[in-house]
This record gives structure tokens, C-alpha cells and sequence, in this order.
């Protein structure tokens, strides 16, 4: 019996998602801890949300900074002896900062909870933004700051968002060396006071844990200083956008960066999943057509990717890479060259099909450990969505056919209304 | 606990078996013993050129990839000094395709003159992109020749320099083929929701067939003891002045070795750390500073690196690092210090076995290194260090004469 090498073995369409829907429990401030255990390994992920996101500052890094400025000390640690005690139980923390809000996140063994957990809710709750400190983290800053503009990708990304949401906006607005000296102590606590110690959103937990740890967490957060973040609807401002074509001097001649996008649907659309499908093929993963065409084809760059990132004040679809200098016109020109591509012509079953399955795959990836699945939850919360979402939405992405996808692409994928940036 | 059965092929290939009935998914990880240190000198970035045209079609189907994301797969790989890693995961209902995939291009590769036209492209823009295209970029192209003078560890594994890359011809990439992918130059992990009994069927009839090839294992040739303090100037156009001090220290088996690592975490890894503490917040002379090691299977280097501040001279920077280094050697180590860096150290291995992957990945490697059983004993491995193995082993280190430093200087303009 001779083993057929050319014949792929046969593909099963996924048979179930491994998709636990997550409970919650409401903490004495009113904000929700949801919470999900599973997985072979005795570690906790605790995440408190705030409404502390970029969108939410007045001056450029004053979101990010008072989020660094969390394990600089507290009313009874140095900044020092707090993270030696952390250390000790073998856990840490950090906060970051996105665009529409903010993260603090706890990484410890279940065993040691007892001890990090009282460290991370001090942090959070009782910093005290030493001036000394705050004077190194600026002088850092800087440092940090004259290393990214001489980095093509950071100016290229920076003027893009400039662009697109408008440079007085506190998404668009750029960082400079003269900004962050500016800073001062006043403004990082009244961001602290007003986004972190009263914007308290929820809580996440996800890990192997037993209910036991549930209830200390709430305990502990419960008798804290912590209050719920209430909706504030005229704190943030709205983008204006500059279209058009957009030429920098790069300050490293290498390689060319460049990205190109435009405003996409919002995460609520009825084209979404459509939507999603469509910037997967397009440049939304390997098997993509800008991946086929400048990298497998032309040998232009080493990676390009379309990305679509719906959020709270803009949805913004976009093309990055990073492309042979000399050669950077003919990549920009293959690039339109196949956006006008897919919105003419009918995208074949099999391109659909590959994308389709490699989504599903993907999906069931993100639900394979409870450290991944934290993020997949952050979603379901934030926009909404019931427990049969997951169901459906795979129920969706079958759906999707041929006309479906050239529709959206005609409508979202046309010419009008880019911004492009190509920083060489 | 990582629960795993290692058994081997007729054809040579070792096979290590880790189930996980709590995921829905498959993986493959195939290392294959070749990495950028198994290179000729005069062509270099081989192994990862190769990495590339691997996923260029083989024998019997022209393209990797779009049959794996048919199955609802994912792939990728990477080269390191030591070895080349390929993995990829699949819906555990379509694992079969992965076998087939992986087994094909093992038989034998179908690279045309186009695809290592293109894909020498694409690796030079990786070049590129990952070491000319931003500030200090190539800082392991001016260390590495600097610190090994023999040891092939002396080139980066993207390469010397772009034009191998350029150079590599056909017949380069079909020797290089027979060289070093075969069954009996690989190891298999094939982990997630799959029994034993269908890993061992579907292994069979997918890998066994592929016959064992004649690989040649030249002995590397091994790094002289370093005599004396080496020092390389680079100026460059970079916003701050950089220092790198390399170290040689003992091979990746050592207790040495562990014993090193947890001192690269107690000097350099987070605001708590010592250099962080004394060179950053007391005497103010840098932005960053960082210690680590470099954890490649043969003796590797400890690192220590920091981006000075705008006053900072390179005698103060570099004056001021050393006392730091003494004073490791001189005192004890805090037993704090060690007991704190050995608890992170355990929730970073716990947190990294969360991922049926990463445990894959694991096995291979500690298969690798001659001991699959590592992947359990590690965390002990850590714990059993006590405060006088480090001081002892940093006094054989931290010598100037085992120092090699680089120096990477703003270039002011006019200058070259």
C-alpha cells in the first residue's frame, strides 16, 4: 500500500469551541470582578481596568507616566522596598496604557497570592508620586523619546495618528522632549485621583484558582479606597482628520516605512465580520494577498500586514511595513493596486475558504489557555456581547460568501479618504 | 509536571509524545540540529536563508503554507546560533495535515530559482529591518567578532554581512539540504489532545518512510581562554552613548550556568535590581541598564549593557559598573536577593507552561541539550543555588581579562 504524498488528508470543519462563558460577581464599589479558572498551571491573572487611557489626558504622557509612577512607592513603601516584596513572592505588576483605558495587571503563583495581593492593591491605591522619582522617570523619558525619533517606524506611526485623529487630539497629538519636561507632580495626581482612584472600571481574574481566592480578592478590593468609574460623556474630544499623501524625511535611509489607512466600521457594523474576513485576506495574515504579492512575489519587505482595530473614538484600518528603500514606490503602487483589486473583482471560494478556516483555527486558539482567554473576555465587556456571541459568530463567518465580501470591500475599501505616510 | 514518551523511529528520528486532553488543539515542533553555528565562515546566515526556503514547497506539494491555514493551522519558525524550530499548531481533528506537510519537506525540498531569488530579498530586508534600520541595531554584529575569536558563535545568526546572503547559490542551499535535514537530525514533539497510539500510527506512516541521511558532525572549534581586556569603538549616528561589557561564562549544562542567570536577574532585571538601583537612581549616570545572559547550548556570554546619560563619560560609566561587579565578588550575595530571584524565576516557568506550545518547544530543546527530563527539573535546578556558588563562580567571570567592551560613541558631525 503506497502512501499518497500529494493528496492533503481530509479537513473536519471545527467541531465545538472550547468556549467557557465567564460569571461575575459585584464588588461593594459596584464595579463587576468577572472571573473564569481553567488550565493546568496554579498561576493567577488579576487585571483592574481604569478609564486612565491616552484618549483620557489633557498633556501628551501624562496617562503613561502616571501609570509608571504605580511602583514608585505608597504611604508606607519606597518604591524599592515594595517590588523586593513583590519579588519575594515571585509575583509582579504592571499598568499600561492604551487608548481607551488602562490595565493593571498582577502575574503570581496561586500560592503566593496571599502575600503579592495586599502589594499590588497598596500600589494602586496608595501611591504617593515622589517627586525624585518622577525626576529620573522624566530624564529616562527623554532619553527614550530622542532614541524613537530617530526610528523610521516610530515617526511614521506618530504622523499617521497626527493625521487621523487631528494634532491637538490626545490620540494624535506627538510627544516631544520640551512636553515631557514640562510635566509636573500636580497634573500625574490629578490624573491618578480622577482616572485611577475614582475610574475604577471592573476587575478580570483568570488562571486555576479556587473560590477561596475569588473571595479574598474581593475583600481586599471591597476595603479599599477604589470607587466605580462613572460615565463622563464630555471629557473626550473628537478627531478630525487631515486625508491625503503624506512625505517625511526619514532620519535612517535603510528602509522605508510607510503606513496606509483610512476610518473602518465600528465593532457594532453589520458588515463586521465581513469586514474581518476581508482585511484578513487582504493583509491580515501569511497567506495574504499584500504578504503573497510584496514579500513572496517582489521580495520587498520582510513582513507588511493590514490591521483593523476598532475602538471606542475611531475604528482605524491600515497597511504597515517596512519596504526595500529603492523600491519603495513600486511597493506603494503594488499596494493600491490591490486594494483597487479587491473591491473589482470577486474574491474566488477557495481564497475565502482558506482565510474561513485559518479565522476558526485561530479563534479556537485564543480560547486554548486561560491567560489568552483574559483578552477574548476584555471584548465580551467592553462591547457588550451576550455568551452565544462566540457560537454566532463562527455561525457568521461561514456565512460570509463572495458578494458579501465585494460589497465591503466597495464600500470600505475604496480609494477615498486615505491617509498615507511614507516616512524615507 | 510535564508528563511526555520519547521513542525513536527504525529511520532515526526521535519522537517525544506530550498529551493535553484539556485543549482542543495539536502541535508539531521539529528541531533540527543545525544553527547558524554549524555555518561555514565564508557563508553565513545559511541556516536562517534556509529557514526561509523551507516554506518554499516541497516534493510532492508546491505550498506550504496554504494547505496548514485550510486546516485552520498557524505556523512559524526560528534559527538561533544552535538550532533551526519549527512548529505549528492545528484543530486536533486536523492534526493529519500537519504530519503530512512536515514529513514532505523532510524528504526533500522543491526550491526553484525564483523562490531563493525572493526569498534572499526578503532576508535582506530582514537585515535591514532588525539591524541597520534603527539606533544600535547591529550592536551583535560589532560584539560577537569582538568576544569569540575561533568559537563560530563569532557571527550573528542573521550573518556576517548581506552579501552572503546575496552569494548563496543553488547548489549551496541543495548540500546544505542533505547536510542537516533528515529524520536522524531532528527531534519531533507532537503535543495536545492526541493519544500515544495514534502519535506513534500517524508517525509511522508519515515519517518512517523518509530514510536516515549520513550527517557529518564536524567538531566545532572551541573558544581559547581569553587573555586579556578586548575594546572596539563604534561611532554611529545614535542619540546616547551605549556600553557593552560581554563575559565569558560556563556551558548551558553548568550549575554555573544557573547560578549565572539568577545573578543577571538580581543585577539587572526591573527597578528592584542592583544596577538599576545604583547606576540609574544613585549616581545618575544612565537612562537603561540592563544584565543578562546569552543561554546558547555551548558557553555563552554575560552581558551587561547601558545607554548613559548626557554627562556620563565612558571612564565613569565603565568605572562605575565595575564597582559594581566587585562588589558581587567581594561580598556575599543577599540570600533575599537569590531567594527573590528564585521565585520569579519559578512563576516565570509556570507561566510559560501554560501554553501546550511552549512546552513542546521545551521538550525539543532540553531533548536537545542531551536531558528531556530538564523540563521538570529546571525550577529545582534554580533552587538549589545558593549565595556562595554565585560569588564563587562571578570571581572566575568578572575579570578583566575575560572582558571584552564595546563602546558605541555619538558621531558628531564632520567626524567619520
Amino acid at each position: 500500500m503506497g502512501l499518497n504524498r500529494e493528496i492533503q488528508p481530509i479537513i473536519e470543519k471545527i467541531k465545538s469551541l472550547n468556549f467557557n462563558y465567564f460569571e461575575h460577581t459585584d464588588l461593594a464599589c459596584g464595579s463587576p470582578l468577572y472571573f473564569l479558572s481553567g488550565g493546568t498551571e496554579p498561576v493567577i491573572k488579576l487585571e483592574l481596568v481604569f478609564d486612565a487611557g491616552k484618549s483620557s489626558e489633557q498633556n501628551t504622557s501624562v496617562a503613561s507616566f502616571t501609570a509608571s509612577m504605580m511602583n514608585e512607592g505608597t504611604k508606607t513603601r519606597t518604591g524599592k522596598s515594595l517590588i523586593d516584596e513583590l519579588d519575594y513572592w515571585g509575583a509582579h505588576f504592571q499598568v499600561k496604557t492604551f487608548n481607551d483605558d488602562a490595565v493593571a495587571t498582577l502575574y503570581c503563583l496561586e500560592k503566593y497570592l496571599d502575600g503579592a495581593l495586599p502589594l499590588f492593591i497598596e500600589a494602586l491605591t496608595e501611591s504617593i508620586f515622589p517627586e525624585k522619582e518622577i525626576s529620573v522617570l522624566k530624564r529616562n523619558a527623554v532619553e527614550r523619546i530622542k532614541i524613537n525619533n530617530k526610528k523610521n517606524e516610530y515617526i511614521c506611526r506618530t504622523s499617521f495618528n497626527e493625521l487621523i485623529y487631528g494634532k491637538d487630539h490626545p490620540l494624535g497629538k506627538k510627544n516631544s522632549v520640551e512636553n515631557t519636561n514640562k510635566i509636573e507632580r500636580n497634573e500625574l495626581l490629578d490624573f491618578y485621583k480622577a482616572n485611577y482612584l475614582t475610574g475604577f472600571k471592573y476587575a478580570i481574574l483568570t488562571g486555576k484558582f479556587n473560590p477561596q481566592t475569588i473571595l479574598k480578592i474581593q475583600s481586599l478590593i471591597d476595603s479599599s479606597s477604589l470607587e466605580q468609574f462613572k460615565v463622563n460623556n464630555n471629557n473626550k474630544q473628537l478627531p478630525n482628520q487631515i486625508f491625503g499623501k503624506h512625505q517625511i524625511e526619514a532620519p535612517n535611509k535603510s528602509q522605508a516605512s510607510l503606513k496606509i489607512g483610512k476610518i473602518g466600521p465600528n465593532r457594532k457594523d453589520a458588515h463586521y465580520t465581513d469586514f474581518q474576513l476581508l482585511n484578513l485576506i487582504f493583509g491580515g495574515f501569511f497567506g495574504s494577498r499584500l504578504m503573497k504579492k510584496i514579500r513572496e512575489d517582489l521580495g520587498l519587505t520582510y513582513g507588511i500586514h493590514s490591521y483593523y482595530e476598532p475602538g471606542q473614538i475611531l475604528n482605524i484600518w491600515s497597511i504597515e511595513a517596512e519596504v526595500n528603500n529603492k523600491n519603495k514606490t513600486l511597493a506603494v503602487t503594488e499596494i493600491y493596486k490591490e486594494l483597487q483589486k479587491i473591491s473589482d473583482k470577486a474574491i474566488s471560494a477557495k481564497e475565502i475558504e482558506v482565510a474561513r478556516n485559518y479565522l476558526c483555527g485561530a479563534i479556537l486558539k485564543s480560547l486554548d489557555n486561560p491567560l489568552s482567554m483574559s483578552s477574548r473576555m476584555k471584548t465580551h465587556i467592553d462591547f457588550g456581547l451576550n455568551a452565544d456571541y462566540m457560537v454566532k459568530y463562527i455561525d457568521e463567518i461561514y456565512a460570509v460568501s463572495s458578494d458579501s465580501l465585494s460589497k465591503v470591500a466597495a464600500k470600505h475599501l475604496s480609494n477615498e479618504h486615505i491617509i498615507e505616510v511614507v516616512v524615507s | 509536571m510535564i508528563e511526555f514518551t520519547k521513542f525513536s523511529l527504525g529511520n532515526g528520528l526521535t519522537v517525544i509524545h506530550h498529551e493535553d486532553k484539556a485543549t482542543e488543539l495539536c502541535v508539531l515542533n521539529l528541531l533540527y540540529k543545525v544553527g547558524s553555528k554549524n555555518e561555514e565562515a565564508n557563508k553565513t546566515g545559511f541556516a536562517h536563508l534556509f529557514e526561509h526556503l523551507m516554506f518554499g514547497g516541497s516534493i510532492h506539494i508546491p505550498n506550504y503554507d496554504e494547505p496548514l491555514q485550510l486546516a485552520g493551522g498557524e505556523n512559524n519558525a526560528f534559527t538561533s546560533n544552535d538550532i533551526t524550530n519549527y512548529y505549528l499548531s492545528l484543530p486536533a481533528n486536523n492534526l493529519e495535515t500537519g504530519f503530512w506537510l512536515e514529513s514532505d519537506r523532510m524528504l526533500g525540498l522543491a526550491i526553484n530559482p525564483k523562490s531563493l531569488k525572493v526569498q534572499k530579498g526578503v532576508v535582506i530586508e530582514e537585515f535591514k529591518e532588525r539591524y541597520l534600520n534603527q539606533p544600535y541595531g547591529d550592536i551583535w554584529l560589532k560584539l560577537l567578532p569582538l568576544a569569540y575569536k575561533k568559537h563560530p558563535y563569532k557571527w550573528p545568526t542573521i550573518g556576517k554581512a548581506i552579501a552572503h546572503i546575496k552569494n548563496a547559490n543553488q547548489t549551496d542551499v541543495n548540500d546544505f539540504f542533505k547536510q542537516n535535514y533528515a529524520p536522524n537530525n531532528c527531534i519531533l514533539v507532537v503535543a495536545g489532545n492526541i493519544n500515544l497510539e495514534k502519535t506513534k500510527e500517524l508517525c509511522n506512516k508519515w515519517f518512517l518512510p523518509i530514510p536516515s541521511q549520513n550527517i557529518l558532525s564536524n567538531p566545532l572549534p572551541q573558544e581559547p581562554v581569553q587573555r586579556k581586556l578586548r575594546r572596539k569603538t563604534v561611532l554611529a549616528d545614535v542619540p546616547a552613548n551605549l556600553i557593552v561589557m560581554s563575559f565569558h561564562m560556563d556551558q548551558r549544562q553548568s550549575k554555573n550556568f544557573y547560578a549565572m542567570d539568577l545573578l543577571s536577574d538580581i543585577m539587572g532585571s526591573g527597578k528592584g535590581s542592583i544596577l538599576y538601583q545604583e547606576l540609574i537612581k544613585k549616581k545618575n549616570l544612565f537612562s537603561e541598564i540592563d544584565a543578562y545572559i546569552t543561554a546558547d547550548a555551548e558557553p555563552g556570554l554575560f552581558i551587561v549593557e547601558g545607554r548613559m546619560l548626557p554627562n556620563t563619560t565612558f571612564e565613569m560609566a565603565e568605572e562605575a559598573i565595575w564597582i559594581v561587579l566587585n562588589q558581587v565578588k567581594s561580598k556575599n550575595i543577599d540570600e533575599n536577593d537569590l531567594k527573590r530571584a528564585q521565585h520569579k524565576n519559578e512563576t516565570s516557568i509556570r507561566f510559560g507552561d501554560i501554553n501546550p506550545l511552549n512546552r513542546a518547544m521545551k521538550l525539543a530543546y532540553a531533548e536537545y541539550l542531551g536531558d528531556v527530563d530538564l523540563v521538570n527539573k529546571e525550577i529545582d535546578n534554580y533552587l538549589a543555588i545558593h549565595t556562595d556558588d554565585i560569588v564563587k563562580e562571578s570571581k572566575k567571570v568578572f575579570k578583566e581579562s575575560n572582558c571584552s567592551i564595546l563602546s558605541y560613541k555619538i558621531k558628531k558631525d564632520g567626524s567619520k
